[in-house]
C-alpha cells in the first residue's frame, strides 16, 4: 500500500452547480428477531433497525458539472459537500457509494437548492 | 444493529411467517421494552426481552416445556399482557396461556385447553378491546385424515374456548388433504381470517365480532405451495396488508384489503424469495423477506409502498450481502490481484482462483481479500474443491496494521465446504477499530486471509459471500 500514490492518484473534483433537493427525510424504526441456521445450530437474533425512507436517490452518472460535463458513472471512495444556496437545511442521508448518495431536507413544505462538491478521495 | 441472543434446537425457532413472535411494551415505565417468544427446544417455549438500545438482552425465562416441535403463536395486549397459543406435545392439543405483565415482568399463568380433538397446528390468536380472544389453526381429523382451517372464540379470558376442549370450532375451509395456515387480525369492527388451505390459494373471509357470521370466501391470490409463506398486518387507517412468496410469480408480493376490496398485485422482485414479514410503519407497509443467493445464504431485504408503487428492494443490512470487493492475490505472479468480485457472488462451480495457480491461494503468502463498504461478521465458503496441507489467518486493518485473529467460529483453513465462518457472534461486535483502508486502490472493511504454510492440494472456490441462512423473520406485531 502506498499511501501517497493513492493521494496523488485521487482527488477529482466536479462542482454541481444549482442542484435541487426535493427528497424528504423520514425515518421508520424496526425490530426483526429471526433464526440463523447455521449446522452447529440455529442463532436467535434480533434486528433493530432505521429505515430511511423518501429521500433522493443520486446517481454520478446523470449529473453535469459547472462546465456542462457528465460526471463519471463511478467514482472511487467520493466524498459530497453540500453548499447551501437557501434556507433549506439539506443533507446526506447514509453514506456515498461508487455509483451515487441519498440526499434530502428536512422542510417538506419547500425545495432545498444546493451546490454540491464531488470529490474523488482515491 | 445486529444482536445475537441465543441459539435454539427447536425445528421452527422463531416461528412461520403466519405468527407473531415480537412485541413492544406500549406505555407505562417500561415503555419500548421488547419481548420477544421463540422456541428454545424441541419442547420449550421461552421469552426474553431488552430494553433500548437493545443491546442487553434477559436470560430466556421458560414459558412452557410441554409443547410439540411445531410453531407457537403469541398476542401482546394494550396492558402488556401476552396471550400465547402452541401445540401440546403427544396430544397436539392446542393449548393457550396468559403470560400477565406485572412490575416489568411477565408470570406464566395455567395452561387452558382450546381443542383436544384430532391434531392442531399453526394457531394465530387476536384479542377485542372487551377482552374476548379469537384462536384459529389447522385441525387434522384422525378419523377423515383432513386439514381444515378453524376458528373459535373464547369469552372468560382463555379459561374456556367454544363450548369446551371437543369443540372444534367454525370451519372457515373446506377440507383439504394438506395442512393449512391461517393469520387472523381485528379491524374496527372485524375479525378478518387470511389463510391458505390447500397449499396454493391465499383466500380472505371476515365476521363481525358482535356475532360470528362469515363473508363468503374471497381469493386474494392462487399459486402454486404459497402454503406458510404469507404474512398479515394491519394499518392504521385500517387497511390489511398481506405479504406473501408466490412460486409461479416467482417472488415476494404484497395485496391490500381497503375494507371494499383487494387492491391489484404489487411484486417486490422476481426471485427466490422466502419468510416473508410485513410491517406498517404508520400506514406505510414495509416487506421485509429472504432471497436466495446460494445453496444456505439467505439475505434479508425489504421494500415499502410509496405513492403506490414498491420501491427498489435493498438488503436491509449494509453487512449482510455479496461481497463489494474480492480480490485473489498470488504472490508469485506478475499481476498478483485478480478481481474476483462476481464470481464470489455468482453460484458457478470452480470460477474463483487466480489465473497463475489457478486456485483460490496456494503459497505461502497467497491470499484471499474480501470487503464491503460497512463492516462484516460472516463468510459463507463454497468451495469447488477443499484444500489441504495448508493453513491460513485471518486479519483485519486496524487503522495501523493487519491485526491477525482467530475467528469466533474457530480456524478454518479452506479445508472443507460448505464452510461458515463468524467473525464473531454477530454485527454488533465486530473489532471497534476495524477500519477501511485501500487494497488494490479500492478502499473497503476487508478481512484478508492470508497463506501462511502453503497448500499441498489448494482450494478452488465457488461462491464466497457475508451472508447466512436467515428465516423465519418476525416484525414486533404491536409496534
Amino acid at each position: 500500500m502506498n499511501t501517497t500514490l493513492d493521494y496523488l492518484r485521487g482527488n477529482r473534483k466536479f462542482l454541481i452547480k444549482d442542484f435541487v433537493v426535493h427528497g424528504d427525510y423520514s425515518s421508520a424504526e424496526g425490530g426483526l428477531l429471526y433464526a440463523e441456521n447455521l449446522p452447529t445450530g440455529k442463532r436467535i437474533i434480533f434486528a433493530h433497525t432505521y429505515i430511511v425512507h423518501n429521500h433522493q436517490q443520486v446517481i454520478f452518472g446523470n449529473l453535469y458539472d459547472h462546465k456542462e460535463n457528465q460526471l463519471p458513472t463511478q467514482l472511487n471512495s467520493p466524498k459530497v459537500i453540500i453548499l447551501p444556496k437557501n434556507d433549506v437545511h439539506c443533507f446526506l442521508v447514509g453514506t456515498e457509494t461508487p455509483i451515487g448518495f441519498n440526499i434530502a431536507k428536512n422542510e417538506p413544505s419547500k425545495t432545498g437548492l444546493v451546490d454540491l462538491l464531488i470529490i474523488e478521495m482515491e | 444493529m445486529h444482536k445475537f441472543i441465543d441459539t435454539s434446537t427447536a425445528f421452527y425457532t422463531t416461528g412461520i411467517s403466519p405468527g407473531e413472535k415480537l412485541f413492544r411494551v406500549k406505555s407505562g415505565i417500561y415503555s419500548n421494552r421488547i419481548v420477544a417468544v421463540y422456541s428454545d427446544s424441541a419442547n420449550t417455549i421461552v421469552y426474553c426481552h431488552a430494553d433500548p438500545p437493545y443491546n442487553e438482552w434477559s436470560d430466556p425465562a421458560t414459558i412452557t416445556d410441554t409443547s410439540a416441535n411445531q410453531p407457537c403463536t403469541a398476542y401482546m395486549d394494550e396492558d402488556g399482557n401476552i396471550h400465547l397459543l402452541f401445540t401440546a406435545t403427544s396430544s397436539h392439543d392446542l393449548k393457550y396461556l396468559r403470560l400477565t405483565f406485572n412490575a416489568g415482568d411477565w408470570t406464566v399463568g395455567t395452561i387452558r385447553t382450546v381443542c383436544s380433538a384430532g391434531d392442531n397446528y399453526y394457531p394465530s390468536i387476536v384479542r377485542e378491546e372487551d377482552g374476548d380472544l379469537w384462536a384459529a389453526w389447522c385441525y387434522f381429523d384422525s378419523d377423515s385424515s383432513e386439514y381444515s382451517i378453524r376458528v373459535k372464540k373464547s369469552v372468560d379470558n382463555g379459561v374456556t374456548w367454544g363450548s369446551g376442549p371437543s369443540d372444534i370450532g367454525t370451519a372457515l375451509s373446506s377440507v383439504s388433504v394438506t395442512a393449512g395456515y391461517v393469520a387472523i387480525s381485528i379491524v374496527g369492527s372485524q375479525i378478518h381470517a387470511i389463510y391458505c388451505a390447500n397449499r396454493n390459494s391465499l383466500n380472505h373471509r371476515q365476521s363481525p365480532l358482535s356475532e360470528e357470521s362469515w363473508s363468503d370466501e374471497h381469493l386474494i391470490y392462487n399459486s402454486s405451495q404459497i402454503d406458510d409463506k404469507f404474512s398479515v398486518a394491519t394499518s392504521r387507517d385500517n387497511k390489511i396488508g398481506v405479504a406473501f412468496i408466490a412460486p409461479t410469480v416467482p417472488g415476494a408480493c404484497f395485496k391490500e384489503f381497503d375494507g371494499q376490496n383487494w387492491s391489484g398485485l404489487y411484486v417486490a422482485e422476481y426471485q427466490d424469495n422466502y419468510y416473508p414479514a410485513l410491517h406498517y410503519f404508520e400506514n406505510t407497509p414495509y416487506i421485509f423477506y429472504t432471497r436466495n443467493i446460494g445453496d444456505n445464504q439467505y439475505a434479508i431485504k425489504y421494500c415499502y409502498l410509496n405513492e403506490g408503487v414498491l420501491t427498489d428492494t435493498d438488503y436491509l443490512f449494509e453487512g449482510m450481502k455479496p461481497f463489494d470487493t474480492v480480490f485473489v492475490y498470488d504472490d508469485s505472479a506478475g499481476n498478483k490481484f485478480y478481481d474476483r468480485t462476481s464470481e464470489a457472488e455468482n453460484t458457478a462451480a470452480a470460477d474463483i482462483y487466480h489465473p497463475n495457480s489457478s486456485a483460490l491461494v496456494q503459497s505461502t503468502g497467497d491470499m484471499l481479500y474480501v470487503g464491503m463498504d460497512s463492516p462484516f461478521f460472516y463468510i459463507h465458503f463454497i468451495l469447488s474443491t477443499v484444500g489441504s496441507g495448508g493453513t491460513v489467518n485471518y486479519a483485519y486493518w486496524n487503522g495501523a496494521n493487519w491485526e491477525t485473529f482467530v475467528p469466533y467460529s474457530g480456524a478454518y483453513h479452506l479445508n472443507s465446504s460448505p464452510a461458515n465462518v463468524l467473525l464473531g457472534p454477530d454485527l454488533n461486535s465486530v473489532p471497534l477499530n476495524w477500519q477501511k483502508c485501500t487494497v488494490n486502490e479500492i478502499g473497503k472493511f476487508w478481512v484478508r486471509i492470508k497463506v501462511t504454510s502453503t497448500f499441498s492440494t489448494p482450494p478452488v472456490g465457488s461462491q464466497i459471500t457475508a451472508i447466512p441462512e436467515s428465516q423465519y423473520i418476525n416484525t414486533i406485531a404491536n409496534a
